[in-house]
């Protein structure tokens, strides 16, 4: 680990990178596919259960302060159990790695390259992420700190700039394809916070560790609200029907902005500002996968790892013959895999841990190597 | 140091292949589409014709003068597809056809009238084309629309092109549609698509209009049958109704700038009513919309019945002989009179979208969704089907003013 540890703003910031990434690569048009004009309820409804578990997992966390997911893992199951969870939760990052290369290349080559190699683009992104996962962590958390405020400042100016053309009638019905696809099977759409997994793995980063709490809310308010103001300004602005044919949902707002006469066709300058926050988010994705696969084969220097990991999340992502298969498998597995994982699984070992320290408080046993009482 | 240099070469590598040398495309390499004309086939499913900028004629002056070369070149094929089409043009112009400066697509009449979702899904598909291009339905063919576009006030054709549509923020005669907007409104559940409506005019079509009152002669224009006395010209007046993909009607510049007026889209336009101080003088009006239109539907027995409410300035511009607008009372009386005639009007344009088109092309639906918890029953009210079915109460507050220089004429 470096010396240098985040401050609150670059963790926020670092968790961040998920949602405005996700907000990019169409995830908007995914919950509007699956709910219809209810989309926006829909991701109210979500944003609340993610807060609620926001709430209880911060305050699980607070006592374990300086440690992750897996060292309470350890603590709670000794290493099988930490070995276990390390290999569930290293596909969430490999997996999102592979699907964000393939997909942003797939609609680069769309919009501007149509004649390039699926593979040179890719490559772009890939070398990108292998020279700032060498450069160290501090290199990636302090990028996401300059990027990701302008790409979101980027999404609100592209939200706004709709404002006359919204339709508040487009929100009804109120309840879109259905009560179920709403609040039931709409519950699957939670997987679109899979930032909250950086959450679980943050604490041992942070300067301040009394501080976690203040980032797991901070980062979750801004993840609900940039997600409904996308969703809001996708369903206000288009037939629902127009939006879900749509490969980049976003960009198809972005074709329609004109500042007057002088400022058209300003989706270049989006398109510039979504590659570096591409590159930013696959970075962040390429050291959670290191760090979990440091943590479970106890290796000495992940930075060694990063071509590899970066030459298999290439040859990984070149694998699908095209995107449908890549959603397909998304929305069948994927998405109730994350949904499992991180909202189920993780909170569950971490209730336990923290029942086992209270447990061990009260009949004042040892407390286990690694977890200190606080 | 080892490390640097394997990261140099890295960044070596990507520099060679991101160049895109090879395939690089250039201006030199790409003829750009100005405006797209889909017609009927004779011999294949459509004709396709496609206007390019000869770059070669753009500001290239000659000792002095301007190269006389042809600012555009028109070109026509029969075929299959749009894809196709563009296929065949790109085998036999020298440069590849690039859409991304495209103003404006016209669809003939004949074909708009059997249906263009298969077009507008293939146009929406194609990354080059803008959704902000204009959608034109042409009451001639679209080979001959493109054919007389000839800019006469403006030196550039995709200028001209916007320039035509954009003329309705001063006259209301038409509405700035674009292929987005035509696109959504094809696919809403509570609304229907339209389009611009335009056409050549030639120098014998004002005859059609005289036996008309001279007050309904200026609203009853529609693209290809204005008085416009100059050479053949194209003109856009008039919208093009849809009722889902295929052409439905037309509406002269009185039912659009109703339509405007409704669905909040007039900037100010010309109107001129009949006087009430004589029996066939006439009082022009500049008008523009105070507040937004209040619209409102109730469903009684199923049956919609539709409230709206417009609220407009009004400017007296002209006046006849005799007629003192320094008296309250007689501006009164000129406000009772745009209030009944724009009633009527708005009225009639309202009745001939339902009762005639059967199209809600101004979107009431969407006053009625509201009423329904899941899309599926919405879709399975079948509003757009319903919309034939309703009944209007039309409402117009005006509010008159007199401009100072002709306030009285003895």
């Amino acid at each position: 680990m470096e010396n240098s540890k985040m401050g609150v703003i670059e963790a926020v910031f670092f968790v961040l990178a998920v949602i405005t990434n996700k907000i990019i690569l169409n995830f908007p048009k995914e919950i509007v596919l699956w709910s219809g004009n209810s989309a926006w309820l829909n991701v109210i409804y979500i944003s609340i259960i993610v807060g609620v578990l926001a709430i209880i997992v911060c305050n699980l966390f607070s006592k374990f302060g300086g440690y992750d997911i897996l060292d309470i893992s350890h603590y709670l199951g000794g290493n099988f159990l930490k070995i276990a969870l390390g290999t569930i939760l290293i596909v969430i990052p490999l997996f999102n790695s592979i699907d964000l290369v393939r997909d942003f290349s797939e609609d680069l080559k769309l919009i501007y390259f149509n004649t390039s190699p699926l593979i040179f683009i890719s490559l772009f992104f890939v070398i990108a992420a292998i020279i700032a996962n060498k450069a160290g962590f501090t290199a990636i958390f302090k990028t996401c700190t300059i990027i990701m405020p302008i790409v979101m400042i980027s999404i609100v100016v592209i939200l706004f700039s709709h404002l006359k053309n919204f339709e508040i009638e487009r929100l009804l019905p109120i309840f879109g394809n259905g009560v179920n696809e709403t609040f039931i099977s709409g519950l699957s759409n939670i997987s679109v916070h899979s930032g909250f997994l950086f959450l679980f793995f943050l604490m041992p980063f942070l300067k301040n560790t009394e501080k976690y709490k203040k980032i797991g809310i901070i980062a979750w308010i801004l993840s609900s609200l940039y997600l409904l103001l996308s969703v809001l300004s996708l369903l206000l602005v288009f037939a629902s029907s127009t939006v879900t044919k749509e490969p980049l949902s976003l960009y198809l707002i972005v074709r329609t902005i004109e500042y007057g006469t002088f400022f058209q066709r300003v989706d270049a300058l989006f398109i510039l500002l979504w590659i570096l926050s591409t590159m930013t988010y696959l970075s962040v994705l390429m050291f959670m996968a290191l760090y979990i696969f440091k943590k479970i084969f106890n290796t000495e220097d992940r930075k060694v790892l990063a071509s590899c990991f970066g030459m298999l999340i290439l040859a990984l992502s070149l694998i699908p013959e095209n995107t449908v298969i890549l959603t397909t498998i998304q929305e069948t597995f994927f998405k109730y895999y994350f949904l499992i994982t991180i909202f189920i699984l993780c909170p569950i070992i971490l209730y336990l841990a923290s029942r086992k320290k209270k447990k061990e408080l009260q009949n004042n046993k040892p407390i286990t190597k690694n977890i200190p009482i606080i | 140091m080892r490390n640097t240099i394997a990261v140099l070469l890295i960044i070596t590598v990507c520099l060679f292949s991101l160049t895109g040398c090879y395939d690089a495309r250039s201006i030199e390499t790409l003829s750009y589409a100005i405006a797209i004309g889909i017609d009927e086939g004779e011999t294949n499913m459509l004709k396709l014709t496609v206007q390019f900028v000869n770059p070669s004629s753009m500001g290239s002056n000659k000792g002095g003068s301007t190269s006389s070369s042809e600012p555009t070149t028109i070109t026509s094929v029969e075929c299959a597809s749009l894809d196709s089409g563009i296929n065949i043009m790109n085998s036999f112009i020298s440069r590849q056809i690039n859409l991304s400066q495209c103003r404006i697509i016209v669809f003939s009449e004949t074909i708009a009238e059997k249906g263009i979702s298969e077009y507008l899904y293939t146009l929406t598909d194609n990354i080059e084309i803008r959704p902000n291009c204009n959608i034109v339905v042409s009451t001639c063919s679209a080979e001959e629309f493109l054919q007389n576009s000839e800019p006469a006030s403006e030196t550039l054709l995709g200028k001209y092109y916007d320039s035509i549509v954009n003329a309705n923020k001063y006259t209301g005669s038409t509405d700035d549609i674009e292929l987005s907007d035509f696109f959504t409104a094809y696919k809403d559940t509570f609304r229907e698509p339209y389009a611009v409506l335009a056409g050549i005019n030639s120098p014998d079509t004002p005859m059609e209009y005289q036996d008309a009152s001279k007050s309904t002669i200026d609203s009853g224009y529609v693209a290809d049958k204005s008085s416009v006395l100059n050479d053949t010209f194209m003109q856009s007046i008039g919208i093009a109704v849809f009722r889902s993909d295929k052409l439905v009607g037309e509406l002269n510049v009185g039912e659009t700038i109703s339509h405007l007026l409704l669905s909040n889209r007039l900037h100010q336009c010309h109107i001129t009513v009949p006087s009430p101080f004589s029996e066939n003088g006439i009082i022009d009006l500049r008008i523009i919309p105070t507040m937004d239109s209040k619209k409102e539907v109730t469903l009684v027995n199923n049956t919609p019945y539709i409230t709206c409410e417009v609220f407009l300035s009004g400017e007296i511009l002209s006046s006849t002989k005799g007629i003192n607008f320094t008296e309250n009372s007689n501006i009164d009386l000129v406000e009772s009179y745009v209030d009944a005639y724009m009633e009527q009007q708005i009225s009639e344009y309202l009745y001939k979208t339902s009762k005639d088109f059967k199209s809600d092309i101004i979107g009431f639906g969407s006053k009625v969704v509201g009423n329904y918890l899941t899309t599926e029953d919405w879709v399975n009210s079948n509003w757009l089907d319903n919309y034939q079915n309703s009944f209007f109460d039309v409402t117009v507050v005006s509010d008159i003013k007199v401009g100072e220089t002709f306030s009285k004429i003895d």
